[in-house]
This record gives structure tokens, sequence and C-alpha cells, in this order.
């Protein structure tokens, strides 16, 4: 909705107009809560309560307060599943994203607007996406949101089997995060790193050295599933590194780098 | 022609909608027409696609009113209800959010499809329009022409009517949406004559109900009951009878509108057999929508109107156990004139699928799971088979999702018989349904391997 249209429909519902910023956004949250234990409760109709909550924030007078709402509810309509109101929220986070000049909000929100549409199985639109909001954030300096885009479409080219143009994505994401630090892309950027490099057989060493700085730096935010995948994957990529390495000796090597991989505890390397 | 009718006429006419995309698919459906020569079969063919919401009261109530479409056959004139076609194209555009049919959020719960009839039962124009925004983020690539898609579903509708011309059968609607205010069948009588004859339908094509056999042989104590309620009624001719010729009318209707649909695929195929091969997967796409939007609609009505609360599949299998009674209601479900909306389409899917059987998937492959590749190396191919593929699938939860309705058929044809045993019995019986929610006929989607038509799913 324009902000013209916006105003029209605003004025026409005369009792909004007392309302405060502050009191619009509890009244969406309530409705939002409401939403929530209904689905906990296994009740119906938690849809028509999220889509109140969307509707209230439309009379939000402050843009900039608007704009941080619809992004946030879309982030969660996203993650419940309701993708359609999702999209609706952050087409109207984007457009006051432009019309307010905020850069910074915008890659955000299209990082948000191409994770929805790979929830919706539309990969080729959230690449699309994803290489865009690349392009704004470098445009911007804004490194951590350009990791981000980086290593979700890293995915998605992993996903359709091209995966060496998903490790160089990946390696340009770990250069955009020594910019600007960001640990939960971090991770999930090396994750993926060791997973493609695995599935290939390739780049033994880099697995090798995305796998210590995981382990090092972050070993107690990463799940046990994901941890499994990177101990078999360093497991490969050691065996066959030390192949090509025949200078090495084997066992004092893996004791150096891995004491606790030679212990046999998997992951738990403190 | 009365200056009464032709006033209405006039004013028929000044209602013609003036929604530019609604327009712009009508006037696409009448060039195709033309080019398939139908308006040479059905001479001074008029087509009105009208908004009904300026029109008087004198035209709502006249011949010319109806929620969905008709045709009138004296008049050679096929009536739109805009109103009926622009909240379709919100469910076309809302399941199109998607690419593939898995990935459909209103197929993860009956709750997501409910919540969708909510929010454009709420505002359709309101909720259409926001939908109809989200175009401008939501670029596609092939494949996904909403245009062509409501083109598709317009001419489905338009061709059923032509059928009535055709046949010169008239003034039924396409379809009966079940109405808030209107009231739940009461009689059993009533009830029991018209779901044994949905009943027949269902079986004829396949449709059963293991342990309810007996519903549709004709020798049965069920069925028994049902010719002794015909015969117990003052109008069980009428009632009978009618249900017979209106179905017979509506199946040629319906046989004549999908020849139509085929022969358009066929000449799109003579020039291009690949936008053939898109074309047909676009109107599968939007049957199998307006299919499955209009079935929860009519059940999330009923739900209401049988219950103080939504109900889910297994709420409404505590509340159809309460009474034998909410299974005489359960006819209001079936509409007045037509076969079962769900299996209609169904068969329409069938038809359009079997007469192009040459096509990939169909004829050599062994899988209806085909992945949609982005790749340029043989592009077109993979697009053809995954437009296929999902044509495939759509037309297979269909199968599975008229479930429900094929046991509240049998459970309503067998309750004349069933209220007798509780009379004999003295007491009643409890008897549980269990009806399966839209996710669980999904899960059973992802189970079936192949389809071959005049073979049995292999799953």
């Amino acid at each position: 909705m324009d902000e013209e249209s916006r105003n029209k429909a605003r004025a026409q519902r005369p009792s909004v107009a007392f309302e405060t910023d502050e009191e619009i956004i509890r009244k969406s949250t309530n409705a939002v809560n409401i939403g929530l234990r209904k689905i906990r409760e296994g009740k119906m109709n938690a849809g028509g309560d999220f889509w109140h909550a969307l509707l209230c924030l439309d009379d939000l007078e402050d843009p900039r307060k608007r704009r941080e709402e619809l992004s946030l509810i879309s982030i969660f309509f996203n993650e419940w599943g309701f993708y359609d109101m999702s999209l609706i929220a952050i087409q109207n986070a984007l457009e006051l994203d432009v019309t307010l000049g905020d850069h910074r909000s915008l890659a955000k929100d299209m990082i948000t607007h191409g994770n929805i549409n790979m929830n919706l199985g539309n990969s080729y639109l959230a690449a699309v996406i994803y290489s865009k909001a690349i392009e704004d954030c470098l445009g911007n300096n804004d490194f951590a949101n350009a990791a981000s885009a980086s290593t979700n479409l890293a995915d998605i080219i992993a996903r359709e089997g091209k995966m060496l143009e998903a490790v160089t994505l990946l390696k340009k994401s770990l250069q955009y995060l020594e910019k600007a630090p960001f640990a939960e892309t971090e991770i999930t950027t090396r994750l993926l790193l060791i997973n493609v490099l695995d599935v290939e057989k390739i780049q033994p060493l880099t697995v090798i050295e995305n796998a210590e700085v995981l382990f090092n730096r972050y070993a107690d935010k990463i799940r046990e599933d994901q941890k499994r995948m990177a101990v078999d994957a360093l497991k490969s990529a050691i065996q066959r590194y030390l192949r090509d390495h025949p200078e090495l000796e084997s066992r004092s090597w893996k004791q150096q780098k891995f004491p606790w991989l030679i212990n046999g505890e998997s992951g738990d390397q403190s | 022609m009365t200056s009464q009718m032709n006033l209405l006429l006039d004013e028929l006419q000044s209602c013609e909608t003036k929604d530019e995309i609604l327009t712009l698919a009508m006037k696409k459906v009448q060039a195709i027409i033309k080019r398939l020569k139908w308006t040479e079969k059905i001479s001074e063919l008029r087509i009105f696609l009208v908004d009904f919401s300026k029109a008087s009261t004198t035209l709502r109530d006249s011949i010319y009113f109806d929620d969905s479409c008709k045709a009138l056959t004296e008049q050679s004139m096929i009536i739109i209800n805009a109103d009926f076609l622009l909240e379709l194209e919100a469910a076309l555009r809302s399941f199109d959010l998607a690419d593939s049919l898995l990935y459909t959020q209103y197929l993860r719960s009956d709750e997501h499809m409910f919540t969708l009839i909510e929010l454009i039962r709420a505002n359709p124009v309101g909720y259409l329009n926001k939908l109809r925004r989200l175009a401008q983020i939501q670029i596609r690539n092939e494949g996904t022409d909403i245009m062509t898609e409501l083109v598709m579903l317009v001419l489905f509708f338009v061709s059923h009517e032509l059928g009535h011309l055709f046949h010169h059968k008239d003034e039924k609607p396409f379809t009966s949406f079940l109405k808030a205010d209107a009231k739940l069948e009461q009689k059993v009588a009533n009830a029991v004559i018209k779901l044994c004859r949905h009943t027949d339908e269902f079986a004829k094509y396949g449709f059963d109900l293991p342990g309810f056999e007996k519903a549709i042989q004709k020798n049965s104590n069920i069925r028994q009951k049902e010719i002794d309620l015909r015969k117990q009624t003052d109008s069980w001719r009428t009632s009978y009878e009618n249900t017979t010729v209106w179905f017979r009318d509506e199946v040629a209707a319906d046989k004549t509108g999908t020849e139509i649909l085929i022969n358009y695929l066929k000449e799109l195929e003579k020039q291009d057999e690949f936008t053939a091969d898109l074309h047909q997967y676009l109107m599968v796409k939007a049957l199998f929508v307006a299919a499955l939007y209009s079935w929860y609609k009519d059940f999330h009505t009923f739900s209401e109107k049988i219950s103080s609360y939504l109900l889910n599949s297994k709420t409404l299998m505590l509340e159809m156990m309460k009474h034998r009674k909410q299974y005489i209601k359960v006819a209001s479900l079936f509409g007045e004139t037509h076969r079962f909306t769900l299996l209609r389409s169904i068969l329409a899917i069938e038809s359009i699928l079997k007469s192009r059987a040459d096509l990939p998937v169909s004829k050599d492959e062994d899988t209806i799971w085909f992945k949609k590749s982005h790749s340029e190396q043989g592009l077109n191919d993979n697009l053809r088979k995954w437009w296929e593929s999902e044509c495939l699938q759509r037309y297979i939860l269909l199968c599975i999702a008229i479930d429900t309705a094929v046991k509240m058929a049998y459970m309503g044809c067998s309750t004349g018989w069933i209220l007798d045993i509780d009379k004999i019995r003295k007491s009643q019986q409890l008897f549980m349904m269990q009806f399966e929610p839209i996710n669980a006929a999904v899960e059973r989607l992802r189970r079936v391997k192949s389809l071959k038509f005049g073979e049995e799913v292999k799953k």
C-alpha cells in the first residue's frame, strides 16, 4: 500500500486516530500471541489472528517503526509457515526501505524475501534475490549481510549440483565476514563449505582449516547433527590430506591438530 | 422479448465488470472460442462477465443472476458472476506463490486451507489486490503465468456452459456453494435419495468405501430402504428423477466442456508442443485449485453450521458421531444439480491428461517425481517433464482428497437403513468415521511412485 492510500484508509477508521504507535504495536503483538496460543492448544483460526496483527501495523504513524515491525512480523510468519502473509509484510517493508533510503534494512529485508521464497520452493527466484542483495550490500559496504546472502545463494547453487561455484561463493562469504564478523553466518558458511568439499572430495586442507576454526571457536554453538557431519567430513579430509603428504607422520600430526579425534571423542575437543 | 426483459438486458450490459484483469482474461477466452469455431456452432453467442454488486434488486432476482455462471439457451447467453471469478483468482494467486505443489503452504494442514478461505471471504477484493500487488516482487520464471492460468479457468467454465447451449439445456448454475444462511438438509428421504445418487457416481469411477459395498448394491437393504423412501415421499418422482435428469444434463455439458479444452490443446499442439504442454499444465493447476478451494469453502461453511467452532479432522469425527442426523445434513454439501465438484474436476483432469497420452512422463517414466532444473542444457525437455509430473501429482492428490466426501456420501446413503436398525435395536450404536486432513492426503501422495492411466497406482 502506498503512503497516500494508507493515509486514506487510516482516515476512514476514526477510532485508530486515538491510538499511539506503542498501543498499535501492543495490539499487534497481542494478536500474534493469541494466534500462537491457539496453535499450541491445537485450535483453529490462528491465521486470522496473525492477519489481524499484520493489518494493525498499517496504522503505525512512524514509517521507521512500521518498517521495523513489518520486517519482524514477516520473519515470524515465515518461521510459522504463513508465507502469504510473510510476503505481504516484506513487500511493504521493502517499499518503506526504499522510501526511507535505509540501505542496511533493505538488504536485510531482501534476504528475508529470499528466505521466504526458499521455503516456498522458489529457489530460482530466491537466487535472483540473493544475487541482487549481494550486489547492493557490497555497494553499501554492508559486509555482514553480503556474507549472509552469499552463503544462502551458495546453498541453492550447491543443491543444483554446481559445487565449485558454491565453493567460490562460500569463500567470498568468509572474506566478507572478516570485515564484519557475524558468528551465526560464519558457522553456517563453514559448515556448508565443509559439506560441499566433502561431497566433491576436494581441497582437504580447506576442510581441515574450516573444521579447526569451527571446533576451536564455536564448539558450543554447533548442533549435534552438524557436529557429526563436520567430524565425518574432517576424518575423510584428513585421510586424503595425509595420503597426499606422505612426508607427515600421521599420528603425531593428528595428535597435534585434533587430539580429541585421536581419543575417539568426536566433537568433544575440550 | 418483453420491455422488462430489454431493460434487464440493458442493465446487465451496463453492469459488465470494469476489472481490467478479468476483462482481459475474458477477451482472451472469447478469442479462443472464436478460433475453435464455437461462435459458428452457436449463433449470436453472448458472454457477459457481470459485477452484480452494482445491480438492482430486480436484476439480482431475475433469471440473469447467478452466484457462479450459467447458460440461457433461448438467448444464446452465458453469464458469469465477476465476484465468483475474483474469489477464484485470489485462490489461484495464493496457490501460485509456491512453484511446486508440495511446497504449497495451504497443503500443510486444514487450518491453512481454512485460513485462506477466511482471508478471502473477509474482503475478497482487498485480499486479491494485495496478492495482485505481490506480482511486483514475486517475479517468476517459466510456467507461472497467472493470466494464462486464469484464462484456462475461465475457458473451463465457459466451455461447460457452451455444452449446455449446445445441448439446449439451460439455467442450472455451474456450481452451487453452500450458503452461510442456508438451512441444512433435515429430511431423511431427501438426503438418502440424493446421497445414494452421489454414491453411485463415486462408485462408477472407482471411489469406493471398504465395508460399505452394500450401499452400491441394488438389492441390498440399504438400497431397498432408499427405494422405500422414494415411495413414501409425495414428490419422490420429482426428487429422484430430477436428480437423474440434472446429472445427465450436467454430465453432457461437462463432457462437451472437456472436449473443448482438449481441442484447444490439440490446436496448440499442432503449432508448438511446448506451448501445448505449458497450457495443459496451467489448465490442470487452475482446475485443481478451483476444485480444492470450492470443496474447502463448502466444508468450512458446513463446519460452522453444525458446530459452534471450526472443525478439523479430529473434531469433525467427534461431531459426526454425535447424532445420525449429521449425515442427513451432509446432503447440503453436495449441491443441487451436479455431480460432486471434486469428482467433476478429477474427471476433467483425467480426460485432459489421457487425451495427450504421448506425454513423456505418463508414457515412459516410472516416477511422477521430477526435479526442475535451471541449467540451460535440456531445459525445455526437463520443464515439460516437470509440468507433466506436477499435473499427475495434482490429479492424484484430488483423488486422495475426495476421501471425506466419499465417506460422507456412502454414510448418508446408508443412513435411512441405519435409522431403521436403530429403531429395531431400540438404541443407537456409536459409529466412528475417521476423516483425513489435507496434510495426511499429501503424505499419501508422497508414497505414490508412478501412475499409468488404466493401471493401478504404484505405491
